[in-house]
């Protein structure tokens, strides 16, 4: 049972990250593609972890788990807002202001 | 250089950043190598005491739980959103900008809001002057939700004062 549930987690997890790969190469500019990438993949990491930590055996190993996705997040969250700042001053995308 | 130190907030500063590291530590090593983790964690309490930026915010657990709930809620739709369009043949989105004035003041506040705002569904924050973050949204009625995540962020830190209007 705690198989099933770990698959289908690590599965909807997976299709997460393909997801945002294609936003990747899909979206039209840097800034649509942060949103692709920072999103996506903090959901999937999210599942991805989630699954794991439902096969895992100890309360210690669950609370690492926890902890990784929280500071990938994290770091995920903050590269995406410097690159976004930076793609905001530099890049001339002053036209799409309104 | 100044002549009496306050040790009333720096106290506290110490005792948090120690619990703090001794849990990690004991996270990462299962419970072993006290000999190394006990010292590191009172270097840091030093480090805590020493650079202590204002008095330490007082814990709201049921905010922080709130605040969990609703980041777990948005990163999972902020996910699925984007999925969704980037998995769309016609790829539905109508990307521009908007200013959001931010009512929170605390630095610890704001630095949650701009951390989380990129997680939420279809927004992305690019930069804070002035107290206005720069955020990028997929689609314009994105914004909405900025509210909801300002006022989470604000309970936790007991920012609210300036939310009295609202």
């Amino acid at each position: 049972m705690t198989h099933w549930m770990a698959a289908l987690l690590i599965t909807a997890g997976l299709v997460f990250f393909l997801a945002g790969t294609v936003g990747l190469l899909r979206f039209p500019d840097a800034f649509t593609r942060l949103h692709a990438l920072t999103k996506a993949d903090n959901t999937g990491l999210g599942l991805l972890a989630a699954g794991v930590a439902v096969l895992a055996l100890t309360w210690q190993l669950v609370l690492l788990i926890a902890l990784t996705w929280l500071l990938a997040a994290m770091a995920s969250s903050i590269a995406c807002h410097l690159v976004a700042r930076h793609g905001l001053h530099h890049d001339n995308h002053e036209e799409t202001r309104e | 250089m100044c002549g009496v130190v306050d040790w009333s907030y720096r106290i506290p500063w110490a005792i948090a950043v120690a619990a703090a590291l001794l849990a990690l530590w004991a996270l990462l090593s299962g419970g072993t190598g006290w000999l190394y983790g006990v010292p590191a964690a009172l270097i840091g309490a030093g480090i805590g005491a020493w650079l202590a930026p204002g008095s330490l915010h007082r814990p709201r657990p049921f905010a922080i739980l709130r605040f969990m709930g609703l980041f777990l809620v948005n990163s999972l739709r902020g996910g699925a959103d984007v999925a969704w369009r980037a998995l769309h043949p016609a790829m539905p989105m109508a990307p521009t900008w908007t200013d959001y004035p931010l009512r929170l003041h605390t630095p610890a506040g704001r630095a949650l809001f701009l951390v989380t705002v990129s997680l939420m569904p279809g927004t992305l924050a690019a930069d804070l002057r002035n107290g206005t973050v720069r955020v990028h949204v997929l689609t314009p009625e994105m914004a909405a939700g900025l509210p909801q995540l300002e006022q989470a962020v604000a309970s936790i830190f007991g920012d609210e004062t300036r939310e009295a209007g609202t």
